[in-house]
């Protein structure tokens, strides 16, 4: 089959998914009762403005016409204005996607790197102390809730020490330390809660790895375990692992909103919520579709490197 | 110890430390293998074979411990070495060959790469020059391609190829000593061929010396030069290879040989050895074969025997036996493992097929394809639908009371064919008749009627109960279901009655699965398919999975059993041994068709389809000496999700002609119910090719195995009686 084929396969399964979710996106607005000009101007508006709004909003128009009309707009970046604040909506996503992305990343980072050591090292330590100490931890780690975490951070950190601020945003453009500073706290927070599952995750995958009959062929051949532990099981190991990881982005992406809003962090995440908040329709369904069109293309990357990992999907 | 040895192995001692106890798995084995020699080690599962392999290079793990004994290679006590000492001599001078070619290798790494690295490991190499040497030493495996099979991954190369691609990395630094665990066990027969023959090159070309690990005497018998025959962690007797098969001098060797098929005459019972290997924890005191051996007295309870030496008149035959009765027991009662065994005279007289009589069974056209593993929709999409066509177009009939065996190798739709038959999967298209009635068209609830007169014994006694139920329940709910017991009362009465029929006790009514033996709950499957007096039982590979004595008390049962109950069987199997010895009428199948049908001594004997041929040749004889297996498919099975055009066979027969890639044969039928479906046996087809029908047909008589089928040499001046009459009716339909 090969690689290439293999990634065809996945971009049409990603594209397929990608369209389905528009669709229902897209339908949300729709499915809220009532009429939408109404939700928007409100109970008290004119049926002169109320038909105006319906025009404005496209809504006269057959849905197949709508739906065709808000793709087509978001995909040039065309995608109207904010019922809240008049702005328009692709310069908000424009603005904060980046640094939504740079939290995600950050915290992915983060998480990874506990999490790849810490379990390989619980696993061939199995039962002994650093193996107890480990699943401790990450007990703790899952039970705690994101943003009492994040609050703790910021009294220990920020408002203790004084070290890391507390809140905001510097683009990395106009000072790199302080980009790296305010990305800080919110990408430790979100990337110890993920730490903690994905080492357990990792720990078992490479437990039951090294139980594999192949491993028994290694040592049989006279090779040492460090190698065999690296180069072999590490491999079989962090494939299903990477799954986990494809999964937690999902979670990953809800954490946005909350530690966003914990550490007003102005990414999508707090784009969202505000919107919700506000019935900003156009905002909330443009910001629902970049969210799981991330959702999406994440995953389907993982699949390529799940592919790479493990050369039976792709043969 | 001598110049000439290679291992000296002295009362070895590894124990496995569990709950209830020690396990002694090695209990004191002591041994020699000489350089060029091969030894093989056999017993039943249980015997501690594979643990002694694994205790030379010290691959074992905890809870296991070798707790005593010494193992000297090259001057060296490998027991007395560091763990790096020991990777030394792992994999570059002795090396371990395991069973399970599909787990042993890296599935995320190419096999190349894998036999480098040992490679680069041992040796101060450049990846080039470690991979040249692979390379060739996929070459001399006969892999074909081997510089892109370098590049590819386990799980793309066939089971037969990949077990090869094990031997290449056994060979890889050239060690002195390989130890085979059970390699040729859960392989097809002529795979095992190819391996063994490979083996037996290797050998001579490298002089190696190998420990061949095995419970399957044939293979022995083909391979090895001594034999050391193993029970409960003990060595019992050891010695040359004649002297084992013709001339054995233990109960057990004795009572193994015995309860080999290929030693009785057809459908006679088997011998068996009675009652089953003795816990390795509290092993018996005295001979641990005393509660078993019919030789038996007194004095085995009093002491362990050692090994020790048989003398003859002439010379030391390095024979050795731990039996304290040795010289007294009559040994000229035991085996005779050249007996003839093609008497048919026991064998069912197949003129009931000539009666107008209707079938039990008759399959028409059966056809059942899957969707192949993985095969997403986006495949669909691109490639558009494939299917595994697991039986394609399978005509057949059972009758009454006969027990008609179903052959081929794994994949070849048997196993699918059998649940098929019986419902257990919707055919595709096609009927299937029992006692007259479609069953192929039966509503739900008529089904759940029907069913009682067709049962199922499955393969795998470990998965095919209920764990979670009594074997009172499991055998006692069909039966109330039907309706042929009204009160709980007769249910137990009813379960009692039919648990002592298949020999287990009435006591283990209220037991459960996992607390019986692999044999033990066979039975219980048996026991469970007989509940609803079934006429017709589709045993599917039922002793595969036993040990040989315990295949041979099975078989026993079964044979009895359809005495008394005038049963009728489709015998699923692929071991040729047992299909010879119970069955009345054999279909053979390829890639889900069937390519030859008929009374089995005329599938035992020409005209042979092709491949019938190749697997007749293919089983290892008791014989001793070298017998090259011969005639043996080319190439590896084609997929059945793309079977070749025409005949299936084509692309690995030995007597292949153009047309046969072309159309799809047609069955020929042979007087007395044989059918064959191949051009060969087709008078057009035959018509001035370069080799006539007869040719093929004097060719067929001259390779086969003489103990398959002793008619056939001193016959071959009546081959032209076997072979059909061009005035012969010719049908061209394969109803029988």
């Amino acid at each position: 089959m090969g690689y290439f084929e293999f990634t065809i396969k996945r971009f049409i399964s990603a594209a397929t998914t990608l369209f389905i979710a528009s669709i229902a996106i897209f339908s949300i607005l729709r499915l809220i009762p009532g009429d939408p000009a109404v939700i928007i101007l409100g109970e008290a508006a004119t049926e002169a403005s109320i038909q105006a709004q319906r025009e404005r909003l496209g809504l006269d128009l057959p849905v197949h016409h709508q739906y065709l009309n808000w793709l087509s707009g978001v995909l040039t970046l065309q995608m109207g204005s904010s019922i809240a604040s008049g702005t328009d909506i692709a310069e908000y996503v424009l603005a904060r996607y980046p640094r939504s992305m740079a939290l995600a990343f950050s915290s992915l980072f983060v998480a990874l790197s506990i999490a790849i050591p810490a379990g390989v090292v619980s696993a061939t330590n199995r039962n002994k102390k650093y193996d107890y100490i480990t699943l401790v931890a990450t007990q703790v780690g899952i039970s705690f809730p994101q943003f009492v975490l994040g609050i703790f951070l910021i009294m220990t950190f920020s408002a203790s020490f004084g070290v890391l601020p507390s809140s905001g945003y510097v683009s990395p453009f106009d000072n790199f330390v302080g980009f790296i500073t305010h990305l800080a706290l919110p990408a430790i927070t979100l990337g110890l809660i993920n730490a903690a599952v994905l080492t357990r995750f990792v720990r078992s995958e490479m437990l039951e790895q090294l139980n594999e009959d192949y491993v028994r062929t290694a040592y049989a051949y006279g090779l040492n375990s460090n190698f065999i532990e690296r180069k072999y099981v590490l491999r079989n190991a962090l494939a299903p692992a990477l799954t986990v990881v494809g999964l937690q982005f999902a979670k990953l992406m809800g954490g946005l909103v909350i530690i966003e809003e914990v550490f007003s962090y102005p990414g999508m995440g707090v784009l969202i919520l505000d919107a919700l908040f506000a019935r900003d329709y156009p905002v909330l369904q443009v910001g629902l579709l970049v969210v799981a069109g991330t959702f999406i293309v994440a995953n389907f990357v993982i699949d390529l490197l799940y592919g790479w990992l493990n050369p039976k999907i792709r043969y | 110890m001598n110049e000439d040895t290679l291992l000296q192995v002295n009362e070895l001692k590894t124990h496995f430390k569990i709950d209830r106890g020690d396990v002694k798995a090695c209990n004191d084995i002591s041994y020699a293998i000489k350089k060029g020699e091969t030894i093989g080690f056999v017993g039943e599962s249980g015997a501690g074979k594979s643990v002694t392999g694994r205790s030379i290079l010290n691959l074992i793990d905890s809870p296991g411990k070798i707790i005593g004994g010494e193992i000297i290679y090259k001057g060296q006590d490998l027991l007395n070495m560091t763990e790096k000492e020991i990777q030394k001599i792992r994999g570059n001078e002795i090396a371990i060959v395991f069973q399970d070619s599909s787990t042993a290798f890296n599935p995320s790494y190419t096999v190349g790469e894998q036999i480098s690295d040992v490679i680069q490991n041992h040796f101060d190499m450049e990846y080039e020059e470690a991979r040249e040497r692979t390379i060739k030493l996929l070459d001399d495996v006969n892999i074909p391609n081997p510089r892109e099979r370098f590049e590819t991954y386990p799980h793309q190369y066939s089971g037969g190829m990949r077990q090869r691609a094990l031997i290449a990395l056994a060979l890889s630094c050239d060690p002195d000593l390989i130890i085979a665990d059970e390699i040729t066990t859960g392989i097809d027969v002529t795979t095992q061929a190819k391996i063994l023959n490979l083996l037996k090159e290797l050998k001579k070309e490298r002089d190696l010396s190998m420990q061949f690990i095995t419970h399957d005497m044939g293979v022995v018998a083909e391979i090895c030069d001594r034999v050391a025959v193993m029970y409960a962690g003990e060595i019992v007797e050891i010695g040359p290879i004649q002297e084992i098969f013709n001339n054995p001098k233990h109960p057990y060797t004795m009572g193994l040989l015995g309860s080999l098929p290929q030693t009785s005459g057809a459908k006679e019972e088997l011998e068996s050895i009675p009652g089953n290997m003795p816990d390795l924890i509290e092993t018996p005191s005295g001979c641990s074969f005393r509660d078993r051996c019919e030789f038996a007295t007194e004095e085995c309870a009093q002491h362990n025997p050692e090994l020790e030496e048989l003398v003859t008149n002439t010379n030391s035959t390095n024979h050795k036996s731990a039996c304290i009765r040795v010289n007294e027991i009559n040994w000229n009662n035991g085996r005779e493992t050249n007996k003839d065994t093609s008497s048919n005279g026991s064998r069912r007289d197949t003129n009931y097929l000539n009666k107008d009589e209707d079938p039990l069974v008759d399959v028409y056209k059966l056809k059942k394809y899957f969707d192949p593993e993985g095969q997403s929709w986006v495949d669909m999409l691109l490639n558009g639908r494939k299917y595994v066509h697991a039986v394609d177009d399978v005509t057949l009939n059972i009758y009454e009371g006969e027990t008609v065996s179903l052959v081929g190798e794994s994949g070849c739709g048997k196993t699918t064919l059998g649940r098929t038959i019986t419902q257990l999967y919707n055919e595709d298209s096609g009927t299937v008749l029992f006692a007259g009635t479609d069953i192929t068209d039966a509503k739900k609830s008529e089904l759940r009627k029907l069913r009682r007169n067709y049962q199922v014994i499955f393969q795998d006694p470990f998965s095919s109960l209920n764990p979670r139920r009594t074997v009172g329940k499991i055998i006692g709910r069909p039966m109330k279901l039907h309706g042929l017991v009204d009160t709980e009362e007769e249910k137990r009465d009813a379960v009692k009655e039919l648990l002592v029929e298949v020999g287990l006790k009435e006591s283990h009514i209220d037991r459960y699965a996992h607390e019986f033996s692999g044999g033990q709950k066979q039975r219980i499957g048996i026991a469970r398919a007989l509940a609803v007096e079934p006429d017709f039982i589709v045993c599917d590979e039922p002793v595969s999975a036993l040990d040989v004595s315990v295949q041979a008390k099975v078989l026993n049962l079964l044979m009895d059993l359809q005495e008394e109950r005038n049963l009728t069987y489709l015998f699923i199997a692929h071991n040729l041994e047992v299909v010879k010895h119970i069955s009345d009428r054999v279909a053979v199948m390829y890639l889900g068709e069937i390519v030859e049908m008929g009374p089995i001594d005329k599938i035992l004997s020409p005209p042979y389809h092709p491949y019938t041929e190749i697997l007749l040749s293919s089983i290892p004889s008791l014989e001793i000496g070298e017998q090259e297996l011969q005639n043996l498919p080319e190439g590896e099975i084609p997929s059945p999700i793309d079977p070749p055009s025409g005949c299936r066979f084509h692309t690995r027969c030995p007597y292949a002609m153009p047309e046969c890639s072309e159309e799809s044969p047609i069955n020929i039928t042979t007087n007395k119910n044989h059918r064959i479906k191949c051009h060969i046996f087709d008078e057009n087809k035959m018509e001035g090719k370069p080799k006539s029908k007869e040719q093929i047909i004097a060719e067929q008589t001259e390779n086969v195995d003489p103990k398959s089928n002793n008619q056939s040499i001193s016959s071959a001046k009546n081959t032209n009686q076997s072979v059909p009459n061009p005035q012969d009716e010719k049908q061209s339909v394969g109803d029988d």
